[in-house]
Formats: structure tokens, sequence, C-alpha cells
């Protein structure tokens, strides 16, 4: 891997002087599991100073505050999975990590990283939206927040990287091109609203195998049914089909209030169908297929989830 | 991976017919296979694809035919099965469809057309010198399977679901060693050292297949010693040259020359011991770790002793050519190989319309290789060459864009993973005959042989039209564009 200098820092203070310090040069290292991947395939970080944040206190541990699960950007996919809170407060990001890569990514993956890297088959991304989580940033001039949704900058570039291999990825540095963050900025934490036992959730990841692969498609979907078994709430996003990741608001509100119907769900799925294949001139079977498994898989989870039966991969 | 040899790609055009009562009546394949920029085992693999085509079935008119091409792509070279598992792959999901044309179950229709001793093969070799095993590792699988059974009931309780359940069979048989026009010779060296140990120095690789256990294994049986006075060199060029691991010759030829070289042992032992008791030769009988020398009991450590003191040597080379089977090239007929293993795998998997992934339930694989040196190391090839099989059939692919591999790496060409494994049951039956080692022949290819076959046909009946998806893998997209209008709904 090459690179100009590799500097571990042990606060924040200190991360935030490199930023200003080496500016555009500088590039954030977490858990390093996909920049070492895109390391080796180019050297995207010749010119640039890697700063790495992996000692600083501030960024560890999960603590529950008002309602709320405070993520330390540095916690592991492995510790997301191996903590009650996100379990049981926040069940659909429990069901993410469990579909991410295998055993040994997910024991050095960080949720910071996996959000930073922006990549549209990122598999926290949908699940942290339906959650309705934000996201800390600090930068030189203070902390700010926002919701999850707005991190991700549209990229139609990416649906041509079929198989959105982390070794392939375009974007050797995603600050800015694929994101909203300032290359001075970083993610402190994640903050999610414990989601209500009223709520039904499912996480759906498909891939070639079924452990360690990057995602075709992903999808995450909550919904909470009213006392007259009508669709009260319902929170949707999918993953590695669109070229950002958000909460696929149109199709939702075409749901609220209704009483749950598999025609009615059909319709709305294949209407978010027709929106990914609009992204491109011509629907290769990529973009098809993608079309396909969002209209059916999403049809299917949204019948079980409203008729009884959580179908947990 | 971009300049290592790929499998061949091979297209087929398949032409299969029988009576109203499923009897075949004609078989014709013909193949064309992509060579890459050299030829290399091209021809090898031809022959292999043609001459196993019309596999172990009775079938009176057959034509098999292969041509390999030139191309600008990545070459292409050996990889185990070398030709047959494309062969198998074109005729059995050809049978399949067959089965369904005929309103038969796919079992019943293989069961009715199996070889049995004394038939003839595609080429017209009369097989008298074994006991086919072909249709009972076919009754092994189906019963074991239940294949019977799940194949009419999920054709009939499929409709309308999205998770979708097939089952699929898949029979074969494989050559072993090189066959016809190619000698084979197997050699090494073996040595009773003087306190009755053995050494045994043999060319062949050991690739985890255990074949340094067997051919030890066979070396003590041969010369009636225990197995832990046996060491086995670490493949090594200090043996006399015994050719490469492949073509599943190892347990035959490798076998076959210890057992040479062990009676060449034997013999000397013998005109030591006479001599030195001065007891007719045949009143010598070598029995376990001891030797009964007309009714004097020795142990097999002094009488290798005795043999070194008389200034004998009991180390010799072992040799064994394979007798050439005769056929003629330009009629395409005659005998292709010498010896035969007889192989079936079934398969259960499940289908999901909405994704198009497939999970593979349940694999039974059974395989007649005569007399099984070693049951668990024999377990371990079968279960390994399902799993190889699983992958083949279902997620491998190498992708090449102007003579360029797309997937470099393995985040890209898709092997299975732990939790992509079903359960495998391996079965062997034994019909052995006095050609291979002890009754023994060999297993390394034929274990994934006929897995190819059998995923896809288990797909096909998950998507509930035998034949459909008709190349391998059956990816994601594959399989999903084939389940046509299904719904998440289960439409």
């Amino acid at each position: 891997m090459k690179y100009q200098d590799y500097i571990t820092v042990s606060s924040l203070k200190e991360a935030l002087e490199q930023l200003e310090k080496y500016g555009k040069d500088a590039v954030i290292v977490a858990g390093a599991t996909d920049l070492a991947v895109k390391a080796r395939s180019k050297d995207w970080y010749e010119s640039k100073y890697l700063v790495d944040i992996s000692r600083i206190q501030e960024l560890q541990g999960i603590r529950k505050e008002h309602g709320k699960i405070m993520v330390g950007a540095m916690t592991t996919i492995y510790e997301l999975l191996h903590s009650e809170l996100i379990r049981k407060g926040a069940g659909l990001l429990y069901q993410a990590c469990g579909n991410i890569a295998g055993p040994q990514i997910r024991n050095q993956a960080t949720i910071g990283g996996n959000l930073a890297n922006s990549c549209l088959a990122a598999d926290t991304i949908p699940a942290l939206c339906v959650l309705e989580a934000t996201i800390r940033i600090m930068g030189p001039s203070g902390t700010r927040e926002i919701p999850v949704e707005e991190l991700l900058k549209s990229c139609p570039p990416c649906l041509r990287h079929e198989e959105m291999s982390v070794g392939g990825c375009f974007y050797g540095i995603p600050a800015g091109k694929k994101n909203t963050l300032e290359p001075d900025e970083i993610i402190t934490q994640v903050v999610i609203p414990v989601m209500s036992t009223d709520y039904r959730y499912s996480f759906q990841k498909v891939g070639r195998k079924k452990s360690g692969c990057m995602s075709r498609f992903t999808l995450a979907v909550a919904m909470k049914l009213s006392k007259d078994q009508k669709i009260e709430d319902v929170r949707l996003s999918i993953g590695a089909a669109l070229a950002d990741i958000r909460l696929q608001k149109e199709v939702t509100e075409s749901l609220k209030g209704h009483k749950p119907d598999s025609e009615l769900f059909h319709a709305c799925m294949a209407q978010l169908g027709e929106k990914i294949r609009s992204q491109v001139r011509k629907v290769d079977d990529n973009i098809e297929y993608k079309a396909a498994v969002c209209e059916r898989l999403g049809t299917r989870t949204l019948s079980e989830l409203a008729f009884g039966t959580v179908f947990v991969k | 991976m971009q300049q290592s040899h790929k499998r061949h790609p091979f297209n087929f055009d398949v032409h299969v017919s029988a009576d109203q009562e499923g009897k075949l009546q004609g078989f014709e394949a013909l193949a064309m296979t992509d060579s890459g920029a050299y030829a290399n085992m091209s021809p090898g693999v031809a022959f292999k694809a043609v001459s196993l085509g019309a596999g172990p079935y009775v079938v009176p008119n057959v034509y098999c035919g292969a041509k390999a091409i030139y191309t600008n792509n990545i070459p292409s070279g050996s990889m185990r099965g070398f030709g047959n598992p494309q062969g198998i792959f074109a005729r059995e999901c050809a049978l399949d469809e067959l089965a369904e044309k005929l309103g038969m179950s796919p079992y019943l229709l293989r069961k009715r057309n199996v070889m049995h001793r004394g038939d003839a093969t595609g080429s017209g070799q009369i097989i008298d010198f074994e006991d086919i095993g072909a249709e009972e590792v076919l009754d092994q699988v189906a019963q074991k399977l239940d294949y019977e059974k799940k194949y009419w009931q999920y054709k009939k309780e499929n409709p309308g679901k999205t998770k979708r359940r097939g089952v699929g069979l898949s029979l074969s048989y494989r050559g072993n060693s090189y066959g016809t026009g190619v000698p084979d010779v197997g050699r090494c060296y073996l040595e009773v050292q003087m306190d009755g140990s053995v050494r045994l120095n043999i060319g062949l690789t050991e690739i985890g297949q255990g074949l340094h256990t067997v051919m030890g294994q066979i070396a003590a049986e041969a010369l009636m010693v225990s197995d832990d006075q046996v060491t086995v060199s670490e493949s090594t060029t200090d043996a006399p040259a015994t050719g490469i691991c492949n073509a599943s010759r190892g347990t035959f030829v490798g076998g076959n020359a210890i057992l040479d070289a062990a009676k060449k042992i034997h013999e000397c032992m013998r005109d030591a011991l006479s001599e030195t008791f001065q007891c007719d030769r045949r009143k010598i009988r070598f029995l376990l770790d001891m030797v009964d020398v007309d009714g004097k009991k020795l142990s097999f450590k002094e009488a290798a002793g005795i043999t070194f003191s008389t200034g004998r040597t009991p180390a010799f080379t072992g040799n064994y050519k394979t007798t050439d089977p005769v056929f003629d090239e330009k009629t395409g007929f005659g005998d292709t190989f010498y010896e035969y293993t007889y192989s079936c795998i079934g398969a259960e998997v499940e289908i999901d319309t909405c994704t198009g992934e497939t999970t593979v339930l349940n694999v039974v694989s059974a395989h007649d290789a005569g007399r099984i040196m070693n049951p668990k190391l024999a377990a371990g090839q079968i279960v390994g060459g399902a799993v190889m099989a699983q992958g083949y059939a279902l997620m491998e692919d190498i992708n090449s864009v102007k003579g360029y591999a797309k997937n470099e790496n393995f985040d890209q060409y898709m092997i299975p993973g732990i939790k992509d494994v079903g359960r495998v049951l391996p079965v062997t039956v034994e019909n052995p005959n006095d050609r291979g080692p002890f009754g023994a022949r060999s297993l390394g290819e034929p274990t994934l042989d006929p897995g190819l076959g059998a995923f896809t046909n288990a797909v096909n009946h998950a998507l509930g039209e035998l034949g459909k998806v008709k190349s391998s893998p059956a990816s994601l997209e594959k399989v999903l564009f084939s389940c046509g209008g299904a719904k998440g709904d289960g439409r």
C-alpha cells in the first residue's frame, strides 16, 4: 500500500488537527476493510496522509440516552451483533449486520466506516434510514447532526459497477463525491431512536452466496398496524439498486391508512421497480434483475409483515 | 487467475429418442469446445466428452462428436472431470426433458435403460469383466433421497409458491486412467529395511485426497505387514517417473505398481528363507507381521534380517503398464478404457422465485469404485466432489472480455462457503474385479462428474420445467428470469 504517511491519533482534537493540516490529502482510516482492499487494486492513497482514528476513546461504545441508542463511530459490526441494546432496540440494524460479509470482516469493520465509505451496497445504511437514525459529524467549526438518508449523494456511475465489488470501486476517496461530508469532517456517532415494539420489521439481503459476498439487493422495512388492522406507519428503504439510499416516501405514502392488501403491496413495489429501471437509458440484465427482485421480494416481505409471519433470513 | 488454464467451455447439440415405453432408441451429441489460444489438453478433453458421452445406458444408435476450436480466449486446460462433466450435463438434462415428455419419472427412465454386465457402451465396448454398479448407485440415490415421492409431490405443490423445491438425478461413468492410445505406466520404489520396516517412494502427488495413505495401505496389505510399519515418502522425484496425479489413475495405476514391487520383495525373501532353512519355497507363507517357514514361525522383522544376511536386498521397483484398449479412431468403434467407475448424484434444492437464489437442502452421492481402500477418505472425496459440483452448477463463472477474465479474485469468482453447503450423504457400493489393486478403482473425478447435471436438473424441477435452464451456472439472474411471471405474492 502506497501512502505519504500513516498517523495514528488518540483524540478527536488531534484527528481534526491532522485533517486541517493535510486538507484534501488526508484520508481517515477506521477498520480499513474497504480502504486496504481498494489500495490493492489501485494506488489511490499514494499522495495521501492516512489518519488512523481507531484508538480514539470518544468514538467507542454503545449506550442508551433518553430513548436513543448512541453508537460510537468506531463500533465494529461484531460489537453491534453482541449488543443487547442493538438487538432489542434496533433489531433492523441487528439483522442487517448479520448479513455483512463474513466473520473476519465483521470483527474489523465499523459502522462509521460503512457510512463514510458510502457504497450503494452498504448494508447498514438502508436499515439506519428506516430506523430514522441520525449521524453526528464533527468538523473544525463544531458538530452537526443529519438524518442518515441525507448522507449519500446520488451517484449514477455506480449503477454501472455491476457486482459493486470493493476492489473495483470507482471511488478511492468517497468524501465529498459520494457523500455530503467535507474533507475536514469526521463521523463521531450514530444516534438511533429505539424502535417501538409496535413495529414489525424485516431486513432482506440478496447475494450470490449465503455469506461473504456483496449485496445484489437489500431491503429494509418497518411497519406498524393500527388497532383496526390498518397500516398506520410504514418505512422502507432499498440498497444496491438506486443511485442513492434513502427512505422511499412516495411508495410508503400510498400505503398509509389502507388495509394490508397484497395487490396494493405489489402495485407499490412495481412502481419502485420502475424507478430502478428508469435510471438507465437501456435496461440490461443487471438492472432488470434488481427491478424484478424489488418488485417480487418487496411484495412478499410486505405481505409477510402485514399478515403475520415475520420472515427472518 | 488471469493466466491459468480454465475448464473447457462446451456447447452441445443433443438429440435423444425413446419409444413409448421409455426404451432409448438413439442418442446424438455434437459438441464444440473453446480451446482458447492453445490446443493444450483439448484433444483429450474432447475425447473424454465423446467416448463417455452416451453414458452407462444401453442405446442401440449412438453418435457423439466433438470439435475443439482455437479462439483468442483464455486457454482451456485440465480441470477435474476433463470433458466428462460437460458431456454428462448435456445428456442428463436432455434425459430429464425426455422423461417429462414421456410422462415418466426421470428415475424410472434411467432405470429402464441402464447397462448391466455384458452390455456394450456407446462405442461398442462390451463390459464383461466386471459387474456394472450403475443401477445400484442409481437405486441408492433414489432411495436415500426419496426421489420418486418428492418428484411427483413437488411437481404438484410448487405452482403458486415463491419457495419451490426440486429434485434432480444424474447418472454417469468414467474410465480410469487415460484410455485408448495413451499408454499409462505406474512405477514405485518399495523397500524393506533391516529392521523389517517398509519404505515406499511413489511419484504420485498427495493433493489432500489421501493418496499417500492409500498407497501405504496397499503396500502394507501386499507385504502383509501392519500399516504402522510403512512410511510413504513425501511426493518426491526420488521415485521412478510415475506420471502426474490426474485422469483418476492414482489408486488404480499406483496401487498396481506397488503390488508388483511387493511380489518381487516376497520372492526375494522366499529365496533367502528357503536357502537358510533348507525348505521348499512353496512351504513359506506370509501372515500378518509374520512368516511361516514350513511350520516354524518367524516375525517379519526376523525374516527381513535373515534376507539381508544372505547378501540379498529386499528392495525393488514396481512397474505396471495398463493394457491398451483397442479402439478404431476412424470408425469410432472399440474399447475406450480398461476400467470404469460408476456414479450417481441426486440433489434436492429450494429456489426462491423472488430472488433467484438456490438453497441446497440434500445431496446423495453414490459410487461404485470397486473395493474401497479407505472409507473415510472415500467419503471425503465424495463430499468434496459434491460441494465442488455445487459451485460449478450454481455460482462459478469466468466472464472474459477481449480475452481477459473480468473476475480476478474470489470476491467476484464465487465458490460455496460453509453456509451454502447442504447435507451430503456419501454412499459406496462395491463390485470389485481383478484389474485393480485388491479390486480398487479410482474416485478422483467420478465424485464430481455427474454433479453439474444433478443440480441443474433439480433447479429445473423446482422451476416446473425440466430442461428450462440449459447452461451453467444456474445463477441468480438465470433462475429469476426463468420464473416467468412469478410475483411476490406467489402467482
